[in-house]
C-alpha cells in the first residue's frame, strides 16, 4: 500500500509465489503493487497504459464497428502497431493463466500501469469518469475473450456473491426463467446463478433477467455483467482510496510532476469543446438554423414553439448554449424571453432562473458542468412531452422524415440518413446532415454537438472570409458583423430586449471576435489550459475544461438541480 | 377552492391538531434518532418563498418550527452524513440515505387520456392511477423483494410511491436508475409515435404480468371509456403506431367501416392477429403489437428522475395541497379501485369535522356529565383511516426491525437512542 517504495532505483524480484499474486490473465486490482522499481519503468507503464486506454476510447467511439469482435479486433491491431503487443496479449488471454515468465511479466505490468492511472486520475471527478469507462470497456474486451473456464475460476477467486443454483431450484422457476433470460432457447442446457439485483444492474435495467425477491437470476452467458459491474464499483471505490494514499507521495517532485502531466500526453486526440468565443443570443435563432447540429435545432425549435421546455431538454440545450459562449447573463435572458409567452418574469426567476445559474455552477454544489456529448445524449432516456435526446435515435422514422424535409433536405439524402439512423450509426446520419447543410462534409469526425458547432462556425467564416458562396450560411454572417435590417435583426427582437441589444453594440470586440474562426478545436490540455484561460473574455470566470466526449458517459451527477425541476412539475 | 389567505387561517389548526407528528418522527426515525436528525426538510412558506436544508434533532424541534413557520408544502429530502442544518455546502456533505420513491403524475398521460387534461382528474382517469399502483406494486413486492411501501395521494392528480425496506433506502444513485428503468416500459419523447418496444419471441415475466393486470379491464377502460378509438383525433393518434404505410391505409379503411372505439379496437386486433398467422414475410413486426399498444395506453407512466436520484425532494404524506385543500394521505394499495380521489378529506373538511365534534362533545358533557377521555382528534375526523394505513405500515416497519434485532443483524450503531 506504500507507494513512495517506488523512488528507489532498485528493481524488485520477489520470485517466490508470484503465481499466487496474478493467479488470472484478468485482475480485479483489489490490491496495490508493492516493491520497487526505476522511476523510468515507472514512467514508461504509466505511458503505455494511458495509450491502451486512449485507442480503447478510439475504437468505441468508430461507429463501422458493430460486433464486440469487431471492436476488439481493431482494437488489437491498433495496439500491435503502438508497440503494445503486451497489451494486444492481454486482450486476448483466454483465462488458461499460462505460468511462463513473459505471461506473468505482462501481468505484472498490467497491474502496476493500473494502479498508476489511478494515481493520475483520482482527483478530477471529469477526469476519473473518463478514465473508469476506459477501464472498464478495457476489461469488458477482455473478459469476452476468457474461456468457459477460465470464467468459473474467475468467480471462485474473485468471492463474489455469486453462487449457481440447483437443479431444483432452477425447475421450480423454469417457465419464468425462460421467459425472461434474454436469448436464451434452451433453459435446460445453461447453468444458472444467483445473485443480489444490485450486482448486475445493467441486466435489470435492460430487463434482460429474472428476478425474484431481490435477486436476479443470471445465465453463464450473462456472467460477465456480474464482473463489469463489480469491477466498476470495486474501482470506484479505489480511485477514492487513491485519493489518500496520492499524499504518501505528494512529497516527491519526481512523481507528482510526471502524475499531473501524463493526461495531457496525448492531447492530439482529446476533442475539446469549448467556444472562446461569446456567443451573443440575437443570433440564436438564425444559428440554429445555420450552425446548430439536429439535436439543438429540434430544442431550440421546441422552445419557440411551446415557450417551455422539460428539464432534461433545458439541461441539454442549455449547456450546448454555454458551451458556445452564451454568458450566464445572456443565458438568463434568452430562457427568460423564450419562456415568456407562459411564464411570467418573476415565476420564470423562482422556478427556473436557479437551474440556469446551475449549468454555470453558481448554485448548489457549483460543479462547473460540461456540454454533453453525444454518447451521453444518444443513450439519455426520452419521456413523453419531452423532446431532447438524439433526433436520429430518439424520433420515429416518420418524424425524422418530416422534420428533414421542412429543413429542405432531398429525398435522394433523406434515405441515406434515414438508413443511418435505422442501423444506429448516429454518428453518421448526424455526419450526413451537417453535409447536406453545409454543401461540403465536416472535416473530422463530430462526436459532440459542440463540436458541431464549431465545425459549422469554422466553414462559414472561411466561406465568409473568402467571400464565396452566396447562400444563407453566409447571410449569417454578414448579419453578425451588425448589418441592421433584414431577416435576423427582425428575429432578435424576439429573444432580446432592445437595452441588451444597445448593450451588445456597446461591446463591438465581441462582435468582431464572434465572426473569427473559433480557437480552440482541437488539442487543450491541461498544462496549456492555463495560458489559454487568459484569453477568455472576462465575462467567463467560470473554470472552463477541456473535455472529451467519453468522459460524459455515464454520470448520472446532475440530480442536484432536479430538485427544482420537482418544483416546476407540482404545483 | 380554498384560496391562500383561507389556507393561512386553518393551517394553524391542521399542523396543531391533526398533523400527525409522533407517528412521522416514528416513520422517519427508523428506530434511530440520529437518522433522523440528520434527514433534510424543506419548506414552501407563503408568498412561494423556498427553504431547503432543514433538519431537527428530535420531534418536538420539527413541530415547533413547522408550527413557527405554517409552510403550505413540506418536502422530504434525503437523509446525509451530516446534519443538513449546520454542515450544509461542507465539501464532503452528501446523501447517504433515502426512500426509493415513485411519482406518477396525470398529466404523463395526457397522450392517452381523452376524459381530462393538466390539472383535472375525474374517476374515469383515476382508473390509470390505479392501474399503476397495482402494477407498481406488484413489481416492486415479487420482483425486487420490497416489503414496506407506502402509497400516498400526491394531493391532486397524482401518486407517490415510498419504498421504506433499507434494503431500498440505502440503494445508490445507479441502482436507483436501473430499477426506474427496468419499471419504466414507456420510452419515448415527442417525436416517437411507438413508444413500447418489446424485443425478443418473449415477453419478460414482469411485463407479462402487467399485462395480467391490464387484460382485463382494458377494453372497458381504454377502449369504450377514454373512447380511444372514437375520434378522428384518437384514430391520428393511433396509425402511427403501426409499422408501415400499407398497415396504416388498410386499418384506416378497416376503421372507417365501424363506427365504434370497441368494434374498430376489435377489427385492430383481428388484423393483426391474421397478420401474425399469416406467415407475413415481416411478421416480427407484429408478435407483440397488440401487447405494445395496450402498454402504451395503460402502463404506468414514472417521472423517473424523481427515482434515480437520492437526493431528489418529494412532497411529504400529510401534506396539504396548497391549491386543492386536499391531504396527501397513504392509501392502501390492495384497496386503490375503491380511492376516490373526491373524497380525500380536504383541510376545510377536517376542521369543520374537527369543530362539530367539539361542540357535540360539549353538548353531550353538559347533559351527561361524562367523564372526559381525551380522544386523539384526528380520530374525530375523516383524517382517521389514512392514520390506520399509516400506522399499519409502522407496525410492520418496527417489527421487522424487531426480528433483525433479535437476530443481531442490526449492528450496535443503529440500536443508539
Amino acid at each position: 500500500m506504500d507507494y513512495t517504495a517506488r523512488k528507489r532505483h532498485t528493481t524488485i524480484i520477489d520470485t517466490n509465489g508470484r503465481e499466487n499474486d496474478y493467479p488470472h490473465d484478468i485482475q480485479m486490482y483489489n490490491v496495490p503493487p508493492v516493491g520497487e522499481m526505476s522511476l523510468e519503468e515507472f514512467q514508461e507503464l504509466g505511458f503505455d497504459r494511458l495509450k491502451a486506454l486512449r485507442l480503447v476510447e478510439t475504437t468505441n467511439c468508430r461507429s463501422d464497428l458493430k460486433t464486440l469482435e469487431d471492436r476488439k479486433k481493431a482494437l488489437c491491431d491498433s495496439l500491435k502497431s503502438d508497440g503494445l503487443k503486451y497489451y494486444a496479449n492481454l486482450l486476448y488471454a483466454d483465462g488458461s493463466n499460462p505460468q511462463s515468465e513473459e505471461h506473468l511479466q505482462t501481468r505484472k505490468k498490467d497491474h502496476i500501469s493500473h494502479f498508476i492511472l489511478r494515481l493520475v486520475y483520482c482527483h478530477d471527478i471529469e477526469q476519473s469518469k473518463w478514465f473508469i469507462n476506459q477501464e472498464v470497456e478495457f476489461f469488458k474486451l477482455r473478459f469476452s475473450s476468457l474461456e468457459k473456464k477460465g470464467i468459473e475460476y474467475l468467480l471462485n477467486i474473485s468471492n463474489l456473491d455469486c453462487l449457481p443454483i440447483s437443479q431444483n431450484e432452477k425447475l421450480e422457476m423454469k417457465e419464468e426463467l425462460s421467459l425472461s433470460s434474454g436469448k436464451v432457447t434452451n433453459i435446460d442446457i445453461v447453468d444458472i446463478y444467483k445473485v443480489p439485483f444490485e450486482k448486475v444492474i445493467d441486466l435489470v435495467r435492460g430487463r434482460k433477467i429474472y428476478l425474484k425477491a431481490g435477486m436476479a437470476y443470471v445465465t453463464h452467458m450473462d456472467l460477465s455483467s456480474v464482473f463489469i459491474c463489480y469491477f466498476r464499483e470495486n474501482l470506484i471505490a479505489g480511485l477514492e482510496n487513491a485519493k489518500m494514499l496520492y499524499d504518501n507521495i505528494s512529497d516527491d517532485e519526481r512523481l507528482t510532476r510526471y502524475l499531473t502531466g501524463l493526461p495531457s500526453a496525448f492531447s492530439g486526440m482529446a476533442r475539446v469543446v469549448w467556444s472562446t468565443t461569446t456567443t451573443p443570443i440575437d443570433k440564436l435563432h438564425d444559428l440554429s438554423k445555420t450552425s446548430y447540429p439536429l439535436c439543438m435545432r429540434t430544442l431550440h425549435e421546441a422552445l419557440c414553439t411551446n415557450s417551455h421546455l422539460r428539464n432534461s431538454g433545458r439541461m441539454q440545450y442549455g449547456l450546448f448554449l454555454k458551451g458556445i459562449g452564451v454568458t450566464l447573463e445572456d443565458a438568463l435572458h434568452f430562457w427568460r424571453d423564450a419562456f415568456s409567452k407562459k411564464t411570467d418574469g418573476s415565476a420564470f426567476d423562482k422556478k427556473y432562473a436557479y437551474s440556469i445559474r446551475h449549468y454555470y455552477g453558481k448554485e448548489g454544489r457549483q460543479t462547473n458542468y460540461t456540454p454533453y456529448g453525444c454518447q451521453k445524449i444518444i443513450s439519455s432516456s426520452v419521456g413523453p412531452g419531452e423532446y431532447h435526446g438524439c433526433p436520429f435515435r430518439h424520433m420515429d422514422r416518420d418524424s425524422l422524415c418530416q422534420k428533414l424535409t421542412s429543413y429542405g433536405v432531398f429525398a435522394s439524402n433523406m434515405t441515406e440518413i434515414l438508413d443511418f439512423a435505422k442501423d444506429a450509426q448516429y454518428h453518421l446520419a448526424c455526419a450526413k446532415y451537417f453535409e447536406v447543410i453545409h454543401n461540403k462534409p465536416a472535416s473530422k469526425p463530430l462526436l459532440h454537438p459542440n463540436a458541431y458547432f464549431a465545425e459549422s462556425r469554422a466553414i462559414s467564416t472561411e466561406d465568409d472570409s473568402n467571400g464565396k458562396d452566396f447562400d444563407n450560411k453566409d447571410k449569417f454572417s454578414q448579419n453578425a458583423i451588425g448589418t441592421p435590417g433584414g431577416l435576423s435583426s427582425r428575429k432578435s427582437d424576439r429573444y432580446s430586449t432592445p437595452s441588451r441589444n444597445s448593450d451588445f453594440t456597446g461591446t463591438p470586440k465581441r462582435n468582431n471576435k464572434f465572426s473569427t474562426p473559433s480557437r480552440n478545436i482541437d488539442t487543450i490540455d491541461t498544462p496549456l489550459r492555463k495560458v489559454q484561460k487568459t484569453n477568455y473574455t472576462p465575462s467567463k470566470k467560470t473554470k472552463m475544461t477541456p473535455v472529451n466526449i467519453a468522459e460524459m458517459l455515464n454520470d448520472d451527477d446532475f440530480t442536484d438541480f432536479m430538485d427544482v425541476d420537482l418544483m416546476d412539475q407540482k404545483s | 377552492m380554498g384560496d391562500v389567505s383561507d389556507l393561512l387561517d386553518l393551517l394553524p389548526v391542521y399542523y396543531s391538531r391533526l398533523f400527525p407528528f409522533a407517528d412521522y418522527h416514528r416513520w422517519l426515525s427508523y428506530g434511530n434518532a440520529a437518522t433522523f436528525s440528520k434527514r433534510e426538510f424543506s419548506f414552501t412558506l407563503s408568498d412561494d418563498i423556498y427553504i431547503r436544508y432543514q433538519s431537527f434533532h428530535d420531534q418536538k424541534g420539527l413541530s415547533d418550527e413547522i408550527k413557527r413557520l405554517l409552510p403550505h408544502k413540506i418536502d422530504i429530502g434525503a437523509v446525509y452524513n451530516a446534519q443538513p442544518k449546520d454542515q450544509r455546502r461542507g465539501p464532503n456533505f452528501q446523501p447517504v440515505e433515502r426512500e426509493l420513491v415513485f411519482d406518477i403524475d396525470m398529466t404523463d398521460y395526457d397522450e392517452v387520456r381523452t376524459c381530462c387534461k393538466g390539472a383535472d382528474i375525474c374517476n374515469k382517469c383515476w382508473k390509470f392511477m390505479s392501474l399503476a399502483c397495482k402494477i407498481l406494486d406488484s413489481a416492486l413486492r415479487l420482483d425486487f423483494g420490497y416489503k414496506h411501501i407506502l402509497w400516498v395521494f400526491s394531493g391532486r392528480r397524482g401518486i407517490h410511491c415510498w419504498v421504506c425496506d433499507s434494503a431500498a433506502r440505502t440503494l445508490s444513485g445507479q441502482v436507483r436508475a436501473a430499477v426506474a428503468e427496468y419499471l419504466q416500459v414507456i420510452g419515448g419523447g415527442e417525436f416517437m409515435k411507438k413508444k413500447v418496444h418489446l424485443t425478443g419471441d418473449k415477453i419478460h415475466h414482469s411485463i407479462k404480468r402487467a399485462l395480467d393486470i391490464i387484460d382485463p379491464i382494458f377494453v372497458e377502460m381504454c377502449v369504450k371509456e377514454q373512447n380511444m378509438l372514437g375520434t378522428e383525433e384518437g384514430i391520428e393518434k393511433f396509425l402511427p403506431i403501426l409499422p408501415n404505410e400499407e398497415d396504416k391505409q388498410e386499418m384506416k379503411a378497416l376503421f372507417n367501416k365501424e363506427s365504434t372505439s370497441e368494434a374498430r379496437w376489435h377489427a385492430f386486433v383481428q388484423y393483426i392477429e391474421s397478420k401474425r398467422t399469416e406467415g407475413d414475410r415481416k411478421w416480427y413486426l407484429y408478435r407483440h403489437l397488440i401487447e405494445e399498444v395496450k402498454l402504451q395506453y395503460s402502463y404506468p407512466r414514472l417521472d423517473i428522475n424523481v427515482s434515480k436520484g437520492l437526493n431528489h425532494l418529494l412532497k411529504s404524506p400529510f401534506c396539504v395541497h396548497p391549491k386543492t385543500g386536499k391531504i396527501c394521505i397513504p392509501f392502501n394499495a390492495n384497496v386503490v379501485d375503491k380511492f376516490d380521489p373526491d373524497k380525500v378529506p380536504t383541510i376545510m373538511t377536517l376542521i369543520e369535522e374537527i369543530n362539530a365534534y367539539d361542540v357535540r362533545d360539549k353538548a353531550e358533557e353538559e347533559t351527561y356529565e361524562l367523564n372526559k377521555k381525551r380522544i386523539k382528534d384526528y380520530k374525530k375526523t375523516s383524517l382517521n383511516k389514512s392514520l390506520h394505513v399509516f400506522q399499519e405500515f409502522l407496525r410492520h416497519l418496527e417489527a421487522e426491525r424487531r426480528e433483525e434485532r433479535l437476530k443481531g443483524k442490526l449492528s450496535v450503531d443503529s440500536m443508539e437512542f
